[in-house]
């Protein structure tokens, strides 16, 4: 054996031999990897085989389910749903169906529409002043159905109270009626007189009064022409503080009431 | 060839074929990175190693051709001249010096550690720390809560007494 001039050389072998044991640990390491993933990729390739078979279904499912809603028309544009939507109300809770729905009484939020256009001529039969209510009359036919439509809106074209007679249709009659239908025109009636008597030449104009206590005041305006003659009637109705406030213009004749605080 | 066989049989060549990259590559860390990839190739074909008959210098031989394309890739920082390749072209002698070497290392290491085994327990310690895992003096004050003082005093003694075995190994 070779003995060492000095203790430096012994040093320096037993460093090299400890990073050569080192080494070898190492590459002892890497071939127990070696090894072990050679042994893997059979279960990671079958782990990605059902994962990518899995991805694909669930990519087709996909697909066909967003072609079948893009194929499939809009549920709203439908009208059968509508009337399924109808069917779903329990018979109790509809009204007994009337025999003949043509002759059905056509009914609106203000109550039937016949008693308001009959009440509403008694009314004028029994003023005064009958010159002055009888085109008045005519134009409360017209009133009725502008109640319905727009409160505040004038209601001086005929053709478009015509086309709103038209929109009352036997499907709203099935309808339930509402629970808060207004008063007739009868219950109305004594304050109504009793107001006349306080107003003097002041007329019924409308029958449209409602007897909520806290209307706002609003007006409207019917123009009318009777042969050469323009006629414009104003109605206003309830104040401020509830009372209700019937007034009357024709303007052929510029007479202006001044009631309360409200002036015309 | 089985995994067992492989770590058995090809394994305990690195110190050989780290010994011959060094001396064709000239580098320490270029030598063991060649060193791993003619591990990784032997262990791809470890099949075909059964019916090779002189494994080390089938080993050494495919390390030499390993250092070789390294030298010719464009990355090689070394200066080689075609000499440095020449210097292994004779592989049986190679092989043999090689040989030799690795095993008068091991036998070095084996004599040192005998020796330390041979020296009190604190002086072993010392020494091991000192020179062989090369740490500085205030790492093994913390480590041994040591003053450098002590440090320097015991391993003074230890050195002395490794003289002294070396001596009396190299005459007898």
């Amino acid at each position: 054996m070779n003995t060492p001039d000095n203790l430096q050389q012994l040093f320096d072998a037993a460093k090299r031999h400890q990073k050569d044991l080192s080494r070898q640990q190492k590459l002892s390491d890497l071939v127990d990897q070696w090894a072990a993933a050679e042994a893997a990729p059979k279960k990671s390739t079958k782990r990605r085989t059902l994962w990518l078979s899995m991805g694909i279904a669930a990519g087709i499912l996909l697909m066909v389910s967003i072609g079948l809603r893009v194929l499939q028309p809009e549920p709203s544009a439908n009208p059968g749903t509508i009337v399924a939507k109808i069917d779903t109300i329990p018979q109790s809770a509809l009204p007994e169906p009337s025999s003949d729905i043509d002759n059905a009484t056509p009914t609106t939020h203000d109550g039937p529409l016949h008693n308001q256009k009959n009440s509403t001529k008694a009314i004028a039969a029994s003023s005064a002043e009958r010159d002055i209510v009888q085109p008045l009359i005519a134009d409360n036919e017209n009133s009725v159905d502008n109640e319905n439509s727009a409160d505040k809106e004038n209601s001086s074209d005929k053709e478009n109270s015509a086309n709103n007679d038209n929109r009352i249709t036997p499907k709203e009659q099935v309808l339930p009626p509402t629970e808060h239908v207004l008063p007739s025109i009868e219950q109305v009636l004594p304050s109504i007189e009793q107001m006349q008597q306080s107003t003097g030449q002041m007329q019924l104009a409308d029958n449209t009064i409602t007897t909520k206590p806290k209307k706002t005041v609003y007006e409207r305006t019917s123009s009318r022409l009777v042969g050469s003659k323009r006629t414009s009637v104003t109605r206003r109705q309830a104040t401020d503080d509830g009372r209700p406030l019937l007034a009357l213009t024709n303007s052929s004749t510029s007479i202006t009431y001044e009631l309360g605080k409200i002036k015309f | 060839m089985t995994t067992d066989k492989f770590k058995h049989i090809i394994i305990p060549l690195q110190s050989h074929m780290q010994l011959l990259a060094e001396r064709i590559l000239g580098d320490e860390t270029e030598a063991e990175d060649a060193v791993q990839d003619v591990f990784m190739r032997l262990w791809e074909q470890r099949d075909k190693l059964d019916g090779v008959i002189n494994v080390k210098s089938y080993v050494l031989q495919s390390t030499r051709l390993r250092c070789i394309d390294i030298i010719r890739s464009n990355g090689h920082s070394k200066e080689f001249t075609t000499s440095d390749v020449d210097a292994t072209s004779n592989l049986p002698d190679l092989t043999e010096e090689i040989s030799e070497e690795v095993e008068l290392t091991e036998q070095r290491s084996a004599m040192l550690h005998s020796m330390l085994n041979d020296l009190p327990e604190k002086q072993r310690q010392l020494i091991r720390m000192r020179y062989l895992e090369e740490k500085e003096i205030a790492e093994i004050e913390k480590a041994l809560k040591m003053t450098s003082s002590n440090i320097y005093t015991t391993i003074s003694r230890a050195i002395q007494t490794l003289k002294t075995k070396l001596k009396n190994e190299y005459t007898r």
